[in-house]
């Protein structure tokens, strides 16, 4: 959530982010990593917060905060504030709602996964 | 095991038969600015005397599904009482640039690209409670979209029937027939929901249809 990225194995996917907290992750894939980077690093502070006010207002936000997720895959893209771009053919396809933001930082629809994605969901409780 | 299945099947198939004829739900679907409104704004004042929506040129101006229910058509003899859903137009791509364009302000523009790429989202959500769908496509545009192509994909693959509507066919620049010969497998009408042309053909096949 807050843009730092772990390691596939890092402990931080049960504990949660060791920055923020959170235990939302998104997959990215190696060969990503430099072009995410390159989008977002002039997105200004407020764009960032404007960014993020926009992806809680499209998506409800009804995980629970001791779940850890990941998911590996992007549906919409939020370029600027204001700006999207949309992946209609994953949105068809009935795959989990992705949201990446300009900041690195990425927020799912839960809801929607756990119906249509029980069994894509890398979900672990906290023990 | 095999048992199991049957007992589904079977039980998916009384559903179907017993499913109230006022239950079926008929989704408008089609790209941003191809008159799914129009066409529910006809149909709807056609057979119930009122609007389902506004329309505008301005794209995204339904960003919201709008239901309008117990619409009942009657043609050759023949009636059918459905739900009207009025869905947002699909994109790939929403700008707030573009409303800046058509007069609007920043902010306003920001709010309605927000709202409009949460409409598409719900757009498609709700294909999992159409009975049938109403492909609205422009006929003065090429055909052969990306998200013209995935919606008819999509709607053939969950094996959900749907007409395709070449809308607009008033207009000079209109090609009916390349909608035609892009999608040759399906079911095509051309009409015009603002002139009411041909809309009568298309209250004969839906009521066929379902």
């Amino acid at each position: 959530m807050c843009g730092k990225i772990h390691p596939d194995d890092a402990p931080y996917l049960m504990e949660g982010c060791d920055e923020c907290g959170n235990k939302f992750f998104f997959y990215v894939r190696e060969e990503h990593v430099d072009q995410m980077e390159e989008e977002t690093k002039d997105l200004s502070r407020k764009e960032i917060e404007e960014i993020e006010q926009d992806v809680r207002d499209i998506i409800p936000d009804e995980s629970k905060k001791e779940d850890t997720v990941v998911l590996d895959l992007e549906a919409i893209r939020i370029i600027k504030p204001g700006k999207y771009v949309i992946d209609v053919t994953n949105l068809f396809n009935q795959r989990p709602i992705v949201i990446r933001v300009g900041s690195g930082r990425y927020e799912i629809d839960l809801s929607t996964i756990m119906k249509r994605w029980k069994g894509k969901i890398v979900k672990e409780k906290k023990k | 095991m095999v048992l199991v299945k049957l007992r589904k099947r079977l039980k998916s198939l009384i559903s179907k038969m017993f499913k109230k004829k006022s239950d079926v739900k008929i989704g408008l679907y089609g790209p941003v600015n191809s008159g799914k409104t129009t066409l529910a704004n006809k149909i709807c004042t056609d057979w119930l005397g009122e609007d389902i929506g506004k329309a505008s040129v301005v794209p995204h101006e339904t960003r919201e599904i709008q239901v309008k229910e117990k619409v009942k058509i009657e043609s050759n003899g023949k009636s059918l009482t459905f739900n009207l859903v009025d869905t947002p137009g699909i994109a790939t791509k929403i700008d707030f640039e573009d409303f800046i364009k058509h007069g609007m302000k920043k902010k306003a523009a920001k709010q309605r690209a927000k709202e409009a790429t949460k409409g598409v989202i719900e757009a498609i959500k709700w294909l999992d409670n159409v009975d049938m769908v109403l492909v609205v496509l422009d006929s003065t545009k090429d055909p052969l979209d990306q998200v013209n192509i995935t919606i008819l994909g999509n709607l053939d693959a969950r094996k959900i029937p749907f007409i395709v509507v070449a809308n607009k066919v008033d207009l000079k620049s209109s090609k009916a027939s390349r909608v035609r010969e892009a999608f040759p497998n399906y079911k095509t009408i051309g009409i015009s929901a603002k002139t009411g042309f041909n809309v009568e053909e298309l209250y004969n096949h839906l009521v066929d249809a379902v």
